[in-house]
C-alpha cells in the first residue's frame, strides 16, 4: 500500500514539474547568466585597446577592407568608419561601396572619404544588390589581403594586426576570428562567440566563420568575388568556393575581434527566415557537395534559420559490434537489443557482431545474421574486428537507444561518406543533459566536451545543436568504416576502447573525428561494471576554473577543435 | 609642394624660468621647418629680455596687459597665419617639453587626415614618465571635462584613436580647421579668459564633424598645473563658470536635457566633498562659479547659434564618444 502510494507521488511531482519546478529553473538560469553577461561586457570595455600582437612583423601586406553600404544609421555608420581608423595596424585600405538610394545618407559617405586619405568612396551606377555591390569594391581593392565588413559592425582596434601577423608569420591564406554582438546604441556587448579552430563539418552545417573573414586577394580573383544569384547566403557560398577550389591554408585566431550590431536593421537580432535566404544557402551547399564528389541532399532545418543539414546518400548494409558485456548485464542487454533492432530502420539490413554468450537468447532478436565473437579472450575488439562483413561499422561499448529512428541512418551515411571520418553521435541522460560530445583540447587537457549542459543550450561556443569537429572520442558509441575499425582495434588488449587508440589511425591517415547531435542517443545503462568507475577525462582543474567562470575569464577561446590545421 | 611648416605657439606670463627648456625641446626636434612665437602677457620678471638675449630667432609679441590664455594663443595664432607657409599650428605650454621626434610624428600622421582637426601625442609626467598626464580630454556624461587616462601606469603604445578632445598643453592644430571657424579667426573664445577653452575648442570641433586624434608614438611631458596652481580657488571658480558656457555653446538642447540630472548630482557630489574635506571657501567658489556661469549664458547665444547650426555629427555618435572618450 505504502509502496504504491510512492509511486503515485512520484508519478504526481512529475507532472508538476512541469509546472512549478521548471519555470523556478529556467528563472534561475537566466539570472545566473544575467551575472556572466555583466562580466562579459566589463572584460570586454577594459580589453578595448589592448594590442595582442608583437610590434615588429616581417612583412606589412596591404590589406582592404570592403564596406557594401546601404542607407546606414549615421551614427552605426561613422562608429564603424572609426572603428577602421582606429586601427593599430597601418597598412590598410577601407572601400565603401555607396548604394545609398537615400540622398542624405549617400552625401554623408561621400563626405566620409575625407576623414582619412585611406579611406575610398566608390560609387556604382545602381544599387546592384549586397554580392553585386561587393564585387564592385572588390574591382578597387589593391591589397594582398582582402577582409569584410558591414556597414553597421565594429571592428576591434587590433584586428588588422592580428590578421597582418597571422598572414605573414603563419602564411595563412584564410583568416577568421571570434565575434561577439554589440547593441543598437552601443552601449553593452554580449554573447561571445567563441569559435572553434577550423572545422570542415560544422561549415557544412552554419556558417561559422563568417565575421571577420579576411582572405588572400589571388584566391578572391580567382572565384571570381561573389555570386549574385546566392544573395541572403551569398558569403557562405563564396567561402565553400574559396574553401573548396583554392585549399588555402586556413587559421583561427581565437579572439573576439568583430562586434556585430544587433539593430533591427541588421541581420544580426532577426536572422532572415526568408525563403530565399533558405533557398539560396541550400544551393550552395549542394553545389559545394557536387564538388566533392559526394551524393548526398541537403536540407534547412526547420525554425533555425541559417542552418543545414547535408546528408549522404544511407548505406544499404551495416555491422553493429556490441562491446564486451559483464555477465550480471546479459539480461538487460538482451532487452537493450531487442529495442535497438526495432530502431535500425526499414531500409537497412544489419549484422550483429557479440560475444557468444549471446548464442542461447539469439531467437529473441530480430537481426539479419549474428556473428559471435569467442569472448573468453583478452582481445576481444581484435577477434570482432575480424568478424565485420560490411562496410561501415558501428560499435557500441555502453548501451544508449537513438532518440529518433534517423539516429542510425545519419551516423552510418556520414560514415560511408568518407573513410576518413570517425562519427560519434550525441549522448543524453534521459533529461537530456550532456554526457558525451567527444573531447576537446583545453589549456588542462583533453576534457569532455559541454560538460553539463543541456542539448539545446547556446554557450560561449556556439551552439550545443552543431555537429562539430573535435581533438578526441571517448568511443562510447561510434560509427565507421570498416578499415578504419580494423586499424582501430589492431592488436588491442583490454576490455574497452579510449581515446588514445585513435592515435593508430592518425598515423596513417589524417581522420576526421566528428561528433554529431542530430543523431542523439539516450543513455540507457553500462554494459560492464567498471564503465564509470574511474573516468579518465574528469579534471578537478577545470572543474574549478569552471566553477570560478562567472567571476573571472579570459574571454579568448581555449577550446581548440581540431588538432590539424588542414589537410589541403 | 604643400605647406609644412608649423608654427609653435608659447604664451607665458612670469615664467622666465620654464621658457629656456621649452624653446630647447622644440629646437632639438628632427622637423627643421618650425617656427616660435612668444606672447608675452606683460610678465613683470626678465622673460621678454631673456627670450631676446638667448633665442634671436623666436618672434615675441608683447602685450601691455594680462589677456589671459585664450586671448594670448588668438593673437600668437593670427600672426601665424599671417605667413602662408604654416600649416600647422603647434600650441606648448611654458611647463611642457617635447621629446624627440613629437613634431615629425605627429605631423605625418596630421598629413594622412584631411577632415584632422586637433591632434596629441601622448603626454606623460614630467616628474615620472611611467605615469601619463593625459592622453585626450571629454566631456562625460555629468557635462564634467574629463582628461582621459589621468595618472594612468604607461604600459605600452596603443594605436592612433579618433577621441572626443586633446590637452591644450601640447597639440598640433591643422590650418584648414582654423580657417574654417564658424566666428572669424577667434580660435579660443576669449570671453572664457582661462580654463576649459581648450575643451570648448574641442567640443566645437567634435560638433562641426572635424576629427580629434591621439598619436600615442608621439610623447611629450608636462609639468601640471605649475603655471596657474598656485590659486586652486581660482581654477575651480573658472572651471565651473566655464563650464556652464561650453556646454550651453556645443551641445543640442536635447542632449543637455537629458545630461542635467547627472550635471546636478555631480555638481551635488563636489559641493559635499569639498564641505566634508573642510575646505568651505573653495565649496563656496564652486556655487559661485555655477551661478555666475549660468547668469552668463545670454553672452554665448549668438555663439551656439552658429556653432548648432554647422552640427555634422548625429547625436548618437556624440554619446558614444562621451562614454570614455573615444
Amino acid at each position: 500500500m505504502a509502496k504504491s502510494l510512492a509511486g503515485k507521488f512520484v508519478r504526481v511531482s512529475v507532472a508538476n514539474g512541469k509546472f512549478f519546478i521548471n519555470p523556478v529553473k529556467k528563472a534561475y538560469k537566466e539570472y545566473k547568466e544575467s551575472f556572466t553577461k555583466a562580466t562579459y561586457n566589463a572584460w570586454v570595455i577594459q580589453n578595448e585597446g589592448e594590442c595582442f600582437v608583437p610590434d615588429t612583423l616581417k612583412d606589412e601586406p596591404l590589406i582592404s577592407v570592403v564596406v557594401p553600404a546601404y542607407n546606414p544609421d549615421p551614427s552605426h555608420y561613422l562608429a564603424m568608419v572609426y572603428s577602421v581608423v582606429n586601427q593599430h595596424y597601418e597598412n590598410w585600405e577601407l572601400i565603401i561601396v555607396n548604394a545609398s538610394d537615400a540622398l542624405e545618407s549617400k552625401r554623408r559617405i561621400t563626405s566620409s572619404a575625407e576623414i582619412d586619405t585611406r579611406i575610398k568612396v566608390v560609387e556604382p551606377e545602381e544599387n546592384l544588390g549586397i554580392a553585386g555591390n561587393t564585387n564592385y569594391g572588390l574591382e578597387h581593392c589593391k591589397g594582398k589581403y582582402i577582409a569584410f565588413l558591414d556597414h553597421d559592425d565594429l571592428l576591434h582596434a587590433c584586428a588588422l594586426h592580428s590578421i597582418a601577423y597571422a598572414a605573414t608569420e603563419n602564411d595563412a591564406e584564410l583568416i577568421y576570428t571570434d565575434e561577439d554582438k554589440i547593441k543598437a546604441d552601443n552601449s553593452v556587448y554580449f554573447e561571445p562567440f567563441l569559435k572553434p579552430g577550423w572545422s570542415p563539418d560544422l561549415l557544412e552545417n552554419v556558417n561559422y566563420i563568417n565575421h571577420l573573414t579576411a582572405v588572400k586577394a589571388s584566391y578572391v580573383e580567382k572565384v571570381k568575388g561573389l555570386r549574385p544569384k546566392f544573395d541572403g547566403a551569398q558569403d557562405y557560398d563564396f567561402l565553400l568556393r574559396v574553401i573548396d577550389i583554392c585549399k588555402p591554408k586556413i587559421e583561427h585566431i581565437a579572439r573576439v575581434l568583430y562586434h556585430w550590431r544587433a539593430a533591427e536593421t541588421s541581420t544580426a537580432s532577426d536572422f532572415s527566415n526568408k525563403t530565399y535566404v533558405l533557398q539560396a544557402g541550400t544551393r550552395a551547399l549542394e553545389e559545394h557537395l557536387e564538388r566533392q564528389g559526394i551524393n548526398g541532399s541537403v536540407k534547412a532545418i526547420k525554425n533555425r534559420p541559417g542552418f543545414y543539414e547535408t546528408l549522404p546518400s544511407v548505406p544499404k548494409r551495416i555491422s553493429i559490434v556490441i562491446g564486451p558485456v559483464d555477465k550480471t548485464n546479459h539480461r538487460l542487454c538482451i532487452i537493450w537489443l531487442a529495442e535497438l533492432s526495432k530502431k535500425v530502420g526499414k531500409h537497412i539490413q544489419a549484422e550483429l557482431v557479440i560475444g557468444d554468450w549471446l548464442e542461447a537468447y539469439k531467437h529473441k532478436l530480430a537481426f539479419a545474421s549474428i556473428q559471435y565473437v569467442k569472448s573468453a579472450k583478452n582481445n576481444y575488439w581484435d577477434e570482432a574486428s575480424k568478424l565485420v562483413n560490411e562496410r561501415v561499422v558501428l560499435s557500441f561499448s555502453l548501451a544508449a537507444l537513438p532518440d529518433d529512428s534517423l539516429a542510425i541512418s545519419r551516423l552510418a551515411a556520414l560514415a560511408s561518406s568518407s573513410d576518413k571520418k570517425v562519427i560519434a553521435p550525441f549522448i543524453t541522460s534521459q533529461a537530456k543533459t550532456i554526457l558525451d560530445a567527444g573531447l576537446v583540447e583545453s589549456d588542462y587537457g583533453k576534457q569532455r566536451l559541454f560538460t553539463g549542459c543541456e542539448l539545446g543550450d547556446n554557450t560561449y561556443y556556439g551552439s550545443t545543436e552543431w555537429i562539430r569537429n573535435v581533438a578526441g572520442l571517448t568511443l562510447n558509441i561510434f560509427a565507421t568504416c570498416k578499415e578504419n575499425f580494423v586499424a582501430l582495434t589492431h592488436n588491442k588488449t583490454g576490455q574497452s576502447l579510449s581515446d588514445t587508440d585513435l592515435e593508430k589511425l592518425e598515423k596513417t591517415d589524417t581522420s576526421r573525428l566528428i561528433v554529431n547531435p542530430h543523431a542523439l542517443f539516450i543513455f540507457n545503462g553500462a554494459l560492464r561494471a567498471d564503465t564509470f568507475s574511474n573516468d579518465q577525462y574528469f579534471n578537478p582543474q577545470l572543474n574549478q576554473a569552471q566553477s570560478r567562470i562567472n567571476v573571472k575569464i579570459p574571454y579568448w577561446n581555449d577550446l581548440r577543435a581540431l588538432s590539424e590545421k588542414n589537410d589541403a | 609642394m604643400m605647406p609644412s611648416k608649423v608654427a609653435f605657439i608659447v604664451v607665458g606670463w612670469n615664467n622666465a624660468d620654464l621658457l629656456p627648456d621649452c624653446f630647447r625641446s622644440v629646437y632639438r626636434q628632427t622637423y627643421n621647418e618650425v617656427d616660435i612665437y612668444y606672447i608675452d602677457n606683460y610678465s613683470k620678471d626678465n622673460s621678454v629680455e631673456l627670450v631676446k638675449k638667448d633665442f634671436p630667432n623666436v618672434k615675441i609679441i608683447e602685450l601691455d596687459y594680462n589677456t589671459g590664455f585664450a586671448k594670448g594663443n588668438n593673437i600668437g595664432i593670427a600672426a601665424a597665419l599671417k605667413d602662408p607657409e604654416v600649416a600647422y599650428i603647434g600650441l606648448l605650454n611654458t611647463d611642457a617639453r617635447l621629446k624627440d621626434q613629437w613634431t615629425q610624428k605627429i605631423v605625418a600622421f596630421a598629413s594622412k587626415k584631411p577632415k584632422g582637426a586637433l591632434y596629441q601625442g601622448m603626454t606623460l609626467d614630467y616628474y615620472n614618465e611611467d605615469i601619463i598626464d593625459s592622453t585626450h580630454t571629454y566631456v562625460s556624461y555629468n557635462g564634467q571635462a574629463t582628461q582621459g587616462s589621468w595618472r594612468y601606469y604607461y604600459q605600452n603604445e596603443i594605436g592612433p584613436k579618433k577621441v572626443f578632445g586633446v590637452n591644450a598643453a601640447a597639440c598640433l592644430i591643422s590650418r584648414k580647421f582654423i580657417e574654417a571657424q564658424p566666428f572669424g579667426q577667434e580660435l579660443f573664445d576669449e570671453r572664457m579668459f582661462m580654463y576649459l577653452e581648450d575643451v570648448d575648442l574641442a567640443a566645437r570641433a567634435t560638433v562641426l564633424g572635424w576629427d580629434n586624434y591621439l598619436v600615442p608614438e608621439a610623447r611629450a611631458l608636462h609639468m601640471g598645473s605649475a603655471t596657474s596652481g598656485k590659486n586652486p580657488g581660482f581654477s575651480l571658480y573658472m572651471t565651473f563658470r566655464n563650464n556652464s558656457a561650453m556646454l550651453f555653446k556645443n551641445f543640442p538642447l536635447k542632449m543637455l536635457i537629458r545630461m542635467s540630472p547627472a550635471i546636478l548630482r555631480g555638481d551635488i557630489d563636489t559641493l559635499r566633498v569639498l564641505r566634508r574635506m573642510g575646505k568651505k571657501d573653495a565649496a563656496r567658489r564652486v556655487l559661485k562659479g555655477r551661478i555666475v556661469g549660468i547668469l552668463r549664458l545670454p553672452l554665448f547665444i549668438m555663439k551656439r547659434r552658429k556653432v548648432l547650426k554647422r552640427m555634422k555629427v548625429p547625436k548618437g555618435y556624440m554619446w558614444n564618444l562621451m562614454r570614455n572618450g573615444y
